[in-house]
Order: structure tokens, then sequence, then C-alpha cells
């Protein structure tokens, strides 16, 4: 028999499935910029990742009145749609195109170009978007998402251990990539 | 017990916040910092500076547009059903089962209408003929219905 874990959205869940329109704008305030944020991370563009946010809800409305308490985390299931619908945009994207995403520009600091706060997280995202697609997905959902990492190993289908070598690599990546930030702080 | 080497792999994979690393090397890492104070306040600090800059990446703020279309497909008090992609397929294939009816209707009509002439030129129906054309779009309704 499964154990039954605590789910921290259930009970909004529920409520939401039987058209409690309080619960809806409570798990929309709670959800909606987690989901924008992974899919904006992933995807690199703002105009997709609300239409990844917007079609994960759309399959939450009508998944809610059918909710099975301790099945599944609900904030774990609204990763693995909103995951998916990503990599079903990326696939496309990549049949398509060798561009890269649109927004995800790395101009580099430039020889004596003042940095801001806008222009780090420009590298940042820059940066982040350069990496491996797998090492990318693995510091998205553990670092901003903060999921636990059996959690996000089991979102991405990897082991734990696989994990954590993504999740060094990636670090050690972004690391060396934005060395000149950390020199200048 | 836990050495400075898987300490740093630790720090370097997950981060600065040793609540972030894993539930079953916690209690290893937390004995570490207690006896190498030291060497382990240098690695989280290095691990630090990479989180911080990490969150130097915006994440984006919802529109107020995006709320009120996600809240527009909700399920309504009454157990009004979401609107979305559903709703859009099942009118999708209203559409395609009705033109389907009126082909078919106006198949039959067709078919009554020029079967004696037809059928005595059954040889020489080629592709462009209304008939088979009619048949073939019977044949081929189910594209019109996905996406």
């Amino acid at each position: 028999m499964r154990e039954r874990f605590a789910d921290p959205d259930e009970e909004l869940v529920i409520r939401a499935g039987r058209g409690d329109q309080g619960a809806v704008r409570a798990l929309i305030a709670a959800k909606l910029p987690r989901l924008l944020a992974l899919a904006r991370r992933l995807l690199g563009d703002t105009a997709e990742a609300e239409d990844v946010a917007q079609e994960t809800f759309i399959k939450a409305w009508r998944f809610a009145p059918r909710w099975r308490p301790g099945e599944a985390k609900f904030d774990t299931w609204l990763h693995r749609v909103a995951l998916n619908l990503c990599y079903d945009r990326l696939r496309r994207r990549r049949r398509m195109s060798a561009e890269p995403p649109p927004d995800a520009v790395d101009e580099g600091p430039g020889p004596d170009r003042r940095l801001h706060a806008d222009d780090i997280g420009r590298r940042v995202d820059g940066a982040l978007a350069a990496l491996p697609d797998r090492q990318q997905e693995a510091i998205v959902l553990c670092h901003y998402q903060e999921l636990g990492n059996i959690e996000a190993a089991d979102l991405m289908g990897v082991s734990v251990e696989a994990l954590e070598s993504l999740l060094s690599r990636g670090r050690r990546a972004l690391r060396a990539a934005l060395a000149d930030l950390a020199a200048g702080a | 017990m836990m050495d400075a080497k898987r300490f740093e792999a630790l720090a370097d994979a997950f981060g600065a916040d040793v609540r972030r690393w894993p539930d079953v090397e916690r209690d290893d890492a937390r004995r570490f910092i207690d006896q190498h104070p030291a060497a382990a306040r240098a690695i989280v600090a290095r691990a630090d500076a990479l989180d911080n800059m990490l969150w130097a990446s915006p994440a984006p703020e919802p529109s107020e547009a995006l709320r009120e279309r996600i809240m527009a497909a909700a399920p309504g008090p009454t157990g009004r059903r979401p609107s979305g992609p559903r709703t859009w397929r099942w009118l999708v294939g209203a559409g395609v089962g009705g033109l389907l009816a009126a082909s078919c209707a106006l198949g039959l009509a067709v078919g009554v209408a020029v079967a004696p002439t037809a059928l005595a030129q059954a040889d020489r129906i080629g592709p462009a003929d209304p008939i088979n054309e009619a048949a073939r779009f019977l044949r081929e309704p189910a594209d019109a219905t996905e996406g």
C-alpha cells in the first residue's frame, strides 16, 4: 500500500474542482507565477511561456473535479504538465530552426559597460539558455522552482545521482560564464 | 562521516543552503560544518556567490490579462465546465459532423438525380467527378478534428 503524503494544495484543488471561485483565485495566485517563471526560463520567450501557463491551468481545471488526494502532489503534477508542454515546444522549435530562443541573448559586458541589475539578469538568462537542455532543466527545477532532489529527478526521469551530476556540471558552466560578474561584485 | 570532498560536491550541485541538499545527507553535512567551520564557510561562500548571481535572473510577473484568461477557463460555481481546447474540439467536431451530414444528403440527392447517367458513364468517371470528390471528403474528415 502506498504511503499517504501531505499535499498542501489538496483542499484548494478539491474546492476549485467544485467551482469555488475563492479557491480558483488562490490557486492562480499561488501557482501562476511559478509556472510562468518555469516556462519563461526554459523557453526564453514570455509569450510562449504565457501560453504554456494558460494551457497548464486549463488542464488543471479539467482535472480538478476528478482529483484523487494522495496520488500525486498537485504542484508536482502541475510541473509535469508544464514541463511536457515546454518539451513539446522545444522539440517543435528544434525541428523548425537552429536559431537560439528570441529573448536569450548573452551580449557580454563590453569593455566599459556598467552592469546594472537588468544587465546582470540578462547575462544570467543568456548563460542559462546556453547550457545543455538537461543541465538547464535541472537548475531551473532545483534552484528556481525550489523542488527537492527526489521530486526534480522524478520529473526529469533520471536518478538522484544523475540529477546531482547535471546540477554540478550546469553550475560549473554558469560560474565560468559569469566569472567576470563575480569578479566585479 | 562526510569529508570535505563530498561537502564541496553537494554545495557545487545544490548551492549554499543546506536545507536544499538531499535529506539523507543533511545531518552529516551539519556535523561537517560543526567540525570544520572554516573549510565549510569557504565552500559555502563560493556556492552562495553563484546562488545570488542566479537570482538576478528576473521572474516574469503574470499579467492581469493572463490571470483573467485563466480565471475565465476555471470551473464555475454551478459546475460550468471549463472552456478551452476540448470545447473547441467539440465545436470543430460538431461542425465537421454537420458538414458530413450535409454532404451525405447532397451526395444522395446528386446520386438519385444523376445515377442513370453516371452508371452509364461509369468507365469514364475521373477524379474531378463530384461524387468521387464527395466520397474522398467522406474518407478524410478526421484530419479536420485534430490539432
